[in-house]
């Protein structure tokens, strides 16, 4: 029901009264679902940076569900907005691939060009990095390491960590919860946290779209460069499956 | 009767809705955390979609004096606003920016420099090497920070692949920063945290070009200080 559907009975005080709350919590209940917590920390860094720990616990239980899940991981996509020019901006350029990734609001899936997969951590070999993101399970944690900065002042950095279920006989591919977090470096030049919250809707239904972007636009391009991160070479980026609410 | 009737039926609704909020974490201060953080955001995108719908409504003459003040605050080509607009466009004078480039002939001319590049190969090929060294590596020689160049063993930027291009004549300038071991910080998310990692300086950079004149297309940047040291040293020698 939408706010204005409550509204079609007027005159009808009790119903009125159940109405706009119901409006004030339809309109304000678009929390994602979450089937687990977040322990998140983030602190500035010796050097214009910002050192975050983003770390997921899946506990089905949380959402009502049930659910093993053997490997989860974080899918993360970032945002950074430059204040003072009024412009997002890109750490590196069109000719190197950057751009391919980025939805039209210029949100893209924040991943080496030479790393094939999506998941933050995991390597081209098929192991996870515990250095950017370890696979956990249920009641394990996986914890994402981000170390964003050097950026000017004036600078907004918005990220958005997707926990999704990696391995599992019946909730492979599931979105378990979401994250967003932030920071600002001020028109001094100090780095400080921003605003943190649990995922919602529309942040997600960014998220799909730049997993949409990822699997239309660059994976296709990536057969064009040498997607080698070190561990192996794979002939191309891996599209991402359909992930889905839990 | 009716009315209680549909007054019950929609506390139901109220009910079941209420469970499912706080099935999904709808606490109070969740939801005003979420609202806060959707709203600063769309209120950015808005002035993002403004910021370039200005610039794409000046005509090139205004983006060309744009483009010459951003090269001037080392802006990327990728994050300057005049560049991402001009490199789209079909009706910018070659005339104009080869003589921005000639006039200014240091760093100030960078994106100038990057844009004649990009849309006329014939206009950059008139412009001669000693120009496109001299303005390249004073760029690269007063680098605040160094996305505009890439990342070694990750990304080679437009401004590297130019003075990559320029060939041996780019070496005395290269061969003097490799004494330089100021930081050369990048960026961005995992970007700076690769810079983090290794500490690369300005040295580095010019061993790396270094390395590429040479024709060592798959030469990997050494992650220990002193491997990277030993390699100058050779170089220097």
């Amino acid at each position: 029901m939408t706010p204005k559907q409550c509204r079609l009975v007027p005159g009808r005080a009790v119903i009125l009264g159940a109405g706009v709350a119901l409006a004030a919590l339809v309109s304000g209940c678009q929390p994602a679902v979450e089937c687990g917590t977040w322990a998140f920390s983030g602190s500035p860094g010796d050097s214009d940076n910002y050192v975050i720990s983003d770390g997921f616990t899946f506990n089905p239980a949380n959402c009502g569900k049930s659910c093993d899940c053997s490997a989860d991981c974080i899918i993360q996509m970032t945002w950074v907005y430059d204040a003072e020019s009024g412009t997002y901006i890109l750490d590196h350029s069109h000719e190197s691939h950057g751009s391919v990734k980025a939805t039209s609001d210029n949100w893209e899936i924040d991943q080496w060009d030479t790393w094939g997969y999506a998941y933050y951590g995991l390597q081209n070999n098929g192991v996870f990095d515990p250095g950017y993101n370890n696979a956990g399970s249920n009641g394990v944690a996986t914890t994402l390491y981000d170390n964003p900065g050097g950026y000017s002042k004036n600078t907004y950095f918005y990220a958005v960590d997707v926990a999704v279920c990696y391995t599992s006989r019946t909730c492979q591919n599931k979105i378990l919860g979401s994250y967003f977090w932030s920071f600002a470096v001020d028109g001094s030049g100090n780095v400080s946290g921003f605003l943190n919250a649990p995922g919602w809707t529309s942040i997600e239904s960014e998220f799909q779209d730049a997993v949409t972007v990822w699997n239309t636009k660059w994976v296709p391009f990536s057969t064009t460069i040498t997607i080698d991160d070190g561990t192996a070479t794979l002939p191309s980026a891996v599209p991402l499956p359909t992930l889905t609410d839990l | 009767m009716n009315i209680l009737k549909t007054g019950l039926r929609a506390c139901a609704v109220f009910c079941v809705l209420s469970a499912g909020c706080s099935q999904r974490q709808g606490k109070p201060e969740t939801i005003q955390a979420q609202q806060g953080a959707a709203a600063n955001l769309d209120a950015a995108r808005k002035i993002v979609a403004q910021t370039a719908q200005t610039y794409h409504a000046m005509d090139n003459p205004t983006l060309l004096k744009r483009l010459a003040e951003q090269s001037a605050k080392k802006k990327e080509p990728f994050n300057s606003l005049a560049f991402r607009e001009l490199q789209g466009r079909k009706d910018v004078s070659s005339e104009s920016l080869a003589s921005m480039i000639k006039e200014k002939g240091d760093a100030d001319a960078l994106l100038p420099l990057l844009l004649l590049r990009r849309l006329d190969a014939n206009a950059y090929r008139d412009v001669s090497v000693d120009l496109k060294v001299a303005i390249l590596t004073d760029a690269l020689r007063t680098s605040r920070t160094f996305n505009t160049w890439g990342l070694p063993n990750f990304y080679v930027e437009e401004a590297s692949n130019a003075l990559i291009e320029c060939g041996r004549s780019a070496y005395p300038a290269l061969k003097q920063m490799l004494s330089d071991t100021r930081p050369a910080p990048v960026f961005g998310s995992k970007m700076h945290m690769e810079y983090l990692r290794h500490r690369y300086r300005l040295c580095d950079y010019a061993l790396f070009l270094i390395e590429r004149i040479q024709g060592k297309s798959d030469f990997r940047m050494p992650p220990a200080v002193a491997e990277r040291d030993s390699l100058i040293k050779e170089i220097l020698k």
